[in-house]
C-alpha cells in the first residue's frame, strides 16, 4: 500500500494531502473510530516508531505534521515499496471540514478531531524582574551549570557542583563530596561513576550511602527524574534507580556529553546509530517494552534532549520541540536555538537560549521571554522560576504570572474549539477546558480569561499536580500569592 | 668440577635465570611491567635502533674513520634530507622506508673506521640516573605540547599521506623537516616510542661525545664538567626523552665547531647546513663556527668561506625551494604569511624579563635567577653552575690559548641568543658551546673554586630537576602499564575528550580544523590547521578570510572543528598597545565565536575546548 485513495465518507473530516514522504509508507485518511487518548497500533510488517503529530485537535485550514520514523536497519529492504532513506519521515496535511479525521500507516493511526477554530498568534510575554543569586554564581567549568534541581539552584565552587541554594527560601547549603559532571532532576544531584559518585538530596549535604554504583563515568552527564537514573555509555543506555540495586542496559548508541533524560518510566536519549546518514536522532523507551524507539529519526540534528512531567522536549535545528509521550501529539516552533548546550524542560514548557536576535536570550514556549540587554545564557526553568546565566552572574528570575492556553499540551478541551476574537488567541473550547499541572510549592492565585477580561478566581496551594477547571473554556493564568 | 662442567653449569643457572625472568614478567598475574608494555618499548628500541645503525653505517662510509657523533650525526643528516627528497615525490611509504635503511646500513660493509665510546663508571653512574627517568618520558605517551602539534604530528601525517603536506593549512609541516622524516621512519618500524628513543639515543652519542671533546680540548674534567651542566640544566633535561629538534641541532652544531677547530672544511659544511636545517636558532652557533674557520685568513678567505656558506645552505634550500614551489615565503612559517600584514610569527618581547641594555647586561644573571619553567620568564631554568663559571671562563680565556676558541664560540653562539626571543630553549643549539664554556672555567678555576661549581650544580638541581622528576614520576605508571594510557592523556593534552570525540564519532572521512587547539597527534582523521605560536594559522585564517572563515574551511571540505577558547590575555603582550592586540588577538577570536554560532552546532564540548560540526558534516 503507498498513498491510499479511498473517498471518505460523508461527514468525515476532509484533508489535503500536501505531501507524504512517509519512508514511503502509506498514510490514510477517512472515518474511523477515534482511539482513546490518541493511542496507537503497531500491526506493520515495516519495522516502525511512535506516531506523532503535530495537533490532535487542528482548527480548519490548519497544517499539520504527522511522522512516523522507521525503526529498521539501513538500507531499507528494497521489498518495501517506497521506502525513502532521503526524504525523511514527515508527511504534511491542511484540514479542511471540521470532525474526526483518522490518520494512519499501515497498523498505525491516530484520530484527529478537527475544529472549527483554532488558537493562533504568539502567546502573551509576562514581566519577569530578575535577582541575582550571588551564592551560585561562581562560573562552572561546563557552561551547563548551573542549573535547577527541583526548587534547588545548584552552582558550582570550583570544579565540583557544591553549592545549592533553594530558591523559595534563600537556605544556602554546601554540598559535601559534591560531584563535578551530575545529573540534575527532581531537587537531587546524581554523580556517576568512580571519583563523581553519590546522590545528594539538598538541604542534606552528604550523598545517600544507597546511591546505585555504576563502574563508569560514561560519555554523558546522567539524566535523573530525582528517582531513576539513566547513563549513556560507549555502547548503551544504563537505566536504574538511584537508591537500587539493579540496572538494565539497553542497546543504544548515545552521543557522549548530551545527558539522557528521564521522566517516570521513560527514558529518552539522542541516538548517534544512525549518525552518518542522518545526524542525532531521538530515542525513547517505556519501562515496559524490551528496547528502545526512535521518536524522531531523520535528516537533521535532533539534540539535547529533556523529559518532565510526561513531556519530551528537544533541540532542532532550527525549531524546538515537545511532545507529550502519552499522547504523541507534538508542538515544535520554529527557533533559531543556535549551538544552545542543553534545553530546560518543566511539563510541556521549553526553555532555550534564543540566536535570533541582536545577542542572545532566553525564550520560553509558554511567551516567556528574557530579552534583556546582553547575552543571557542557560536557562532553567520551574514553574514561575527561570535561572539563568548574564555575565558572571546566576539569575533568577520570577514571571509575574504564567499562562496556561487551551491550546496547550496540558489542556483538556471539553467541546470543540471555538473562534472567539475577544478569547486569549482568538479561540476558546465550547463547555470548557481542564488543565493539568505540576506546579511548585506556595499559594497561586487563579485567573481565568473571560472575554477580554481576566476575573480573579480562588488561591490553590502548589507542590503538586493540580487539576484547574476554565468553564468558559479559555486560558487561565496563574499569578503567585503575595 | 673441570672448568669444562664448571662453565656449562653456569651458562645453564644463567639461563634458568633467564627462563625465570621470562616466567615472573609474563605469568605474575600483576606484574610490575606488563608484557604489553615490554614489547612497545622492544619494538620502539628496534625501530630507533634500525636508523642509529643505517645512519652510522652511511656516516662511517662517507668519512671512513670517524668519531661514532660524527658518523652518526653525519649520516642522520644525509638520511633526513634523502626521506625528505623520498616524501617530497609522494613515496614515503613503508618499503620505500625499508629500502633506505638498507641501503644505508650498506655502509658497514666498506668497514669505516668507527671510534666507538669508552665510558668509565662515573659515566655509566650519571647514564643510569639520568638516563632512567629520560627513557620514562621516551617511553610514555606524547603529552608535551610541541611532539603533539609538531614534532610527532608531522611525522605522523608523513607516513599517513605519504607524502609532504604544508602551505597555509599545514604550516608546521612546511618548516625544514630533517629530522621529523627521521621521526617518521623510525615511528614506520617501531611505533610511538621510537621517534623519542631515537632522540635518546642521539643524545647519549652527543652527550658522550662532548664529554670527550671536552677532556680533549680543554683537559680533564671540562668534559664532564659541560655534560654535567648540560644534565643538571631543566631546559636540557626534559628534551632527553621527548622528541624534538634543539639537541639534534645541537649536536649538529657542536660537530660544526669541531670541524671547524680541527680544519675539516667539508665536514664543517655539512654538519653546520645540517644543524641550520633542524632548528633556525642553531644560526649563532653556525656563525661562530665559521668565525674558526676564518680566523686569521682575513679578506682573502671570502670565496673560500662563500663556497663553504653555499655548502651549509645547500642543506636548508631543497626547504626554502619547496616552499617557493607553492608559492609560499622560503622561510615559511616563520615569515611570510600572505595578506595578513603585521601577523608576527614570534615576538621576541614576549619571552625573558626585557631588552633594555640593562636587562641585556643583566641577561646572564636574570636567566638563572628569576627563570620559571611555568612563565615566559625565560620559560625554563639552567643550572647556576653557568652563572658560577663567568668568573673562570675569563681566567681561562686569559690563561689558556686553548679554550679561546671555545669560549669564543659559545660568547657568539650566547650573544646571537640574547639576540631572538629569550627563551632557554632557544639557547639548546648552543647548550654544548656553553656546557665546554663550564668546562674551561672548571680547569681554570683552583680545586676549591670547582668545588663552587660543584656545590652550584647540586644546590640548582631541585630546581631543574623538580619540573622534570616530577611529572616523570607520573608517567612512569601508565610506562609500565600500571595505569591507562588514556588517564594520562586525558590529564595532560589540553582538549583530550574533544578529541576523543572526533576519533569515536565522527565518521572516518570527516575533516577536522583546529582552531585555537594543536594535539593534531592524536587526531585520527585528516586535519588542517592546528597551533603554532600565538595561534597563527586560526588567527591568520580569521584575518585574512574574515566572515567567509568557516565558509572557506567547508569549501574544502572541513566537516568539524576543534575549537579551544584562549582568552588572550593583555597582560602577556604588555609591549602591544591596546588596538593592536585587539586588532590581532582578540578581534580574531570573538570572530570566530561569532562564525561558529551562525554556522556550527556544538555537539562536544569539555572544559575550554568544543567540537563543532557544520551542516552536512557526518552526513
Amino acid at each position: 500500500m503507498f498513498f491510499s485513495t479511498r473517498l471518505a465518507p460523508p461527514r468525515a473530516g476532509r484533508v489535503a494531502l500536501l505531501g507524504v514522504c512517509l519512508l514511503g509508507l502509506g498514510l490514510g485518511y477517512g472515518a474511523g473510530e477515534a482511539q482513546e487518548g490518541g493511542r496507537l497500533s503497531s500491526e506493520a510488517a515495516v519495522p516502525l516508531g511512535r506516531l506523532s503529530v503535530s495537533s490532535l485537535r487542528p482548527g480548519v485550514g490548519q497544517e499539520v505534521w504527522v511522522e512516523v520514523p522507521y525503526a529498521g536497519p539501513f538500507p531499507a529492504d528494497p521489498a518495501w515499496e517506497g521506502v525513502d532513506e532521503e526524504r525523511g519521515t514527515l508527511a504534511r496535511l491542511i484540514t479542511q471540514a471540521p470532525g474526526a479525521v483518522r490518520v494512519g500507516a499501515f497498523g498505525l493511526s491516530t484520530t484527529l478531531q478537527v475544529q472549527p477554530g483554532a488558537n493562533r498568534g504568539p502567546l502573551p510575554n509576562p514581566k519577569a524582574p530578575a535577582r541575582a543569586l550571588p551564592f551560585v554564581s561562581e562560573p562552572c567549568d561546563d557552561p551547563r551549570f548551573p542549573q535547577l534541581s527541583g526548587l534547588w539552584a545548584i552552582g558550582c565552587d570550583g570544579q565540583p557542583l557544591s553549592r545549592a541554594e533553594h530558591i523559595l527560601d534563600g537556605e544556602q547549603v554546601s554540598l559535601e563530596g559534591a560531584p563535578v559532571r551530575p545529573g540534575l532532576g527532581g531537587g537531587v544531584l546524581y554523580g556517576a561513576g568512580p571519583g563523581d559518585h553519590g546522590l545528594w538530596r539538598p538541604p542534606s549535604v552528604v550523598s545517600s550511602p544507597e546511591a546505585h554504583r555504576v563502574p563508569e563515568v560514561g560519555i554523558a552527564p546522567p539524566g535523573t527524574d530525582g528517582v531513576t537514573g539513566a547513563l549513556s555509555v560507549a555502547d548503551a543506555l544504563w537505566v536504574f534507580e538511584l537508591e537500587g540495586r539493579l540496572r538494565e542496559s539497553l542497546r543504544a548508541r548515545p552521543a557522549p556529553w548530551m545527558p539522557p533524560a528521564v521522566d517516570g518510566p521513560w527514558v529518552a536519549w539522542v541516538e548517534l546509530g544512525e549518525a552518518w546518514l542522518f545526524g542525532e536522532d531521538i530515542y525513547v523507551r517505556h519501562k515496559d517494552w524490551r528496547e528502545g524507539a526512535p521518536l524522531v529519526r531523520r535528516a537533521g540534528s535532533q539534540r539535547h534532549v529533556a523529559a518532565s512531567e510526561g513531556f519530551v522536549g528537544w533541540i532542532e535545528d532550527a525549531a524546538v520541540c515537545v511532545e507529550s509521550l502519552e499522547t504523541g501529539e507534538r508542538r515544535c516552533v520554529p527557533a533559531s536555538p543556535g549551538p544552545s548546550r542543553r534545553l530546560s524542560l518543566w511539563g510541556a514548557v521549553a526553555c532555550w537560549e534564543d540566536y535570533g536576535g541582536e545577542d542572545i536570550d532566553v525564550v520560553c514556549s509558554d511567551g516567556l521571554a528574557l530579552r534583556r540587554p546582553g547575552h543571557q545564557h542557560n536557562p532553567s526553568r520551574i514553574g514561575p522560576w527561570l535561572l539563568f546565566r548574564e555575565g558572571n552572574q546566576t539569575l533568577l528570575a520570577q514571571a509575574e504570572w504564567i499562562v496556561l492556553d487551551d491550546d496547550d499540551l496540558r489542556a483538556a478541551p471539553v467541546g470543540a474549539t471555538l473562534a472567539d476574537p475577544l478569547a486569549l488567541r482568538g479561540a476558546r473550547a465550547e463547555g470548557g477546558v481542564r488543565y493539568t499541572v505540576s506546579l511548585p510549592p506556595g499559594e497561586v492565585i487563579v485567573e481565568r480569561r473571560v472575554g477580554e477580561d481576566w476575573v480573579l478566581g480562588e488561591t490553590i496551594e502548589g507542590g503538586a499536580v493540580v487539576q484547574i477547571e476554565a468553564p468558559h473554556g479559555d486560558a487561565v493564568r496563574l499569578r503567585s500569592a503575595p | 668440577m673441570s672448568p669444562h662442567r664448571e662453565r656449562l653449569g653456569g651458562q645453564l643457572a644463567a639461563l634458568a635465570a633467564l627462563a625465570l625472568l621470562v616466567a615472573v614478567f609474563t605469568l605474575d598475574p600483576t606484574p610490575a611491567v606488563s608484557p604489553d608494555a615490554i614489547l612497545r618499548a622492544a619494538r620502539g628500541l628496534a625501530g630507533a635502533l634500525i636508523w642509529i645503525l643505517a645512519a652510522t653505517g652511511l656516516g662511517g662510509a662517507i668519512l671512513g674513520s670517524s668519531s661514532l657523533a660524527g658518523a652518526l650525526f653525519l649520516g642522520t643528516g644525509v638520511l633526513g634530507l634523502g626521506l625528505f627528497g623520498l616524501a617530497w615525490v609522494g613515496l614515503f611509504s613503508g618499503p620505500a622506508l625499508g629500502g633506505v635503511a638498507v641501503a644505508a646500513s650498506c655502509g658497514w660493509l666498506l668497514r669505516p673506521k668507527i671510534e666507538l665510546p669508552k665510558l668509565d663508571a662515573a659515566g655509566w653512574a650519571v647514564a643510569l640516573v639520568c638516563g632512567a627517568p629520560a627513557l620514562i618520558n621516551a617511553l610514555a605517551p606524547p603529552t608535551d605540547t610541541d611532539e603533539i602539534y609538531q614534532h610527532l604530528a608531522i611525522p605522523s601525517q608523513l607516513l599517513h599521506v605519504r607524502g609532504l603536506l604544508g602551505g597555509l593549512l599545514h604550516p608546521d609541516a612546511s618548516r625544514p623537516i630533517p629530522v621529523h622524516t627521521l621521526y617518521a621512519a623510525a615511528m614506520s618500524f617501531g611505533g610511538e616510542p621510537a621517534p623519542k628513543l631515537l632522540h635518546l639515543l642521539w643524545a647519549a652519542v652527543g652527550l658522550n661525545h662532548l664529554r670527550g671533546l671536552g677532556d680533549r680540548w680543554l683537559g680533564a674534567p671540562a668534559g664532564g664538567a659541560a655534560a654535567l651542566t648540560l644534565l643538571g640544566s631543566y631546559t636540557f633535561a626534559r628534551e632527553l626523552g621527548l622528541a624534538y629538534n634543539n639537541l639534534p641541532a645541537a649536536w649538529w652544531g657542536l660537530l660544526a665547531v669541531e670541524a671547524a677547530v680541527a680544519g675539516r672544511r667539508k665536514e664543517l659544511a655539512a654538519y653546520a647546513g645540517m644543524a641550520l636545517a633542524c632548528k633556525y636558532t642553531a644560526a649563532p652557533v653556525v656563525v661562530a663556527a665559521y668565525l674558526i674557520t676564518w680566523r686569521g685568513l682575513g679578506p682573502r678567505a671570502v670565496p673560500t668561506m662563500a663556497a663553504l656558506t653555499a655548502g651549509a645552505l645547500a642543506w636548508v634550500a631543497p626547504y626554502w625551494l619547496r616552499n617557493a614551489s607553492e608559492g609560499l615565503h622560503p622561510l615559511f612559517p616563520y615569515a611570510g604569511w600572505p595578506e595578513a600584514e603585521g601577523i608576527v610569527f614570534t615576538y621576541n618581547e614576549r619571552y625573558g624579563l626585557g631588552r633594555d641594555w640593562a636587562s641585556m647586561l643583566l641577561l646572564p644573571w636574570n636567566m638563572v635567577v628569576h627563570a620559571e619553567t611555568t612563565s615566559y620568564k625565560f620559560l625554563g631554568q639552567v643550572s647556576p653552575a653557568g652563572l658560577l663559571a663567568i668568573p673562570g671562563m675569563a681566567l681561562a680565556a686569559w690563561s689558556r690559548p686553548a679554550a679561546r676558541p671555545v669560549l669564543a664560540a659559545a660568547a657568539v653562539a650566547f650573544v646571537g641568543w640574547a639576540l631572538g626571543p629569550h627563551w632557554l630553549r632557544y639557547l639548546l643549539p648552543a647548550a654544548p658551546l656553553l656546557g665546554l664554556a663550564v668546562g674551561a672555567a672548571a680547569v681554570a678555576l683552583p680545586s676549591w673554586g670547582r668545588a663552587v661549581l660543584v656545590i652550584g650544580g647540586v644546590l640548582g638541581l631541585p630546581a631543574s630537576w623538580g619540573p622534570w622528576l616530577g611529572p616523570t614520576a607520573q608517567e612512569a605508571a601508565v610506562v609500565v602499564g600500571a595505569t591507562p594510557r588514556e588517564t594520562l592523556l586525558k590529564e595532560r593534552v589540553p582538549g583530550w575528550g574533544a578529541i576523543e570525540y572526533i576519533n569515536k564519532y565522527t565518521e572516518s572521512d570527516a575533516r577536522v580544523a583546529l582552531l585555537f587547539s594543536w594535539p593534531g597527534y592524536y587526531v585520527e582523521r585528516p586535519y588542517v590547521l592546528g597551533s603554532v605560536e600565538d595561534h597563527v594559522p586560526a588567527r591568520h585564517l580569521l584575518l585574512t578570510q574574515g566572515d567567509a572563515a568557516l565558509t572557506t574551511l567547508r569549501d574544502l571540505g572541513v566537516t568539524h572543528a576543534v575549537v579551544g577558547e584562549v582568552r588572550f590575555l593583555k597582560k602577556t603582550y604588555p609591549f602591544l598597545d591596546d588596538e593592536r592586540f585587539r586588532r590581532e588577538f582578540t578581534e580574531p577570536e570573538a570572530a570566530l565565536g561569532e562564525l561558529l554560532l551562525k554556522e556550527g552546532t556544538v555537539v562536544f564540548e569539555e572544559g575550554r575546548y568544543a567540537v563543532w560540526r557544520f551542516p552536512d558534516g557526518d552526513r
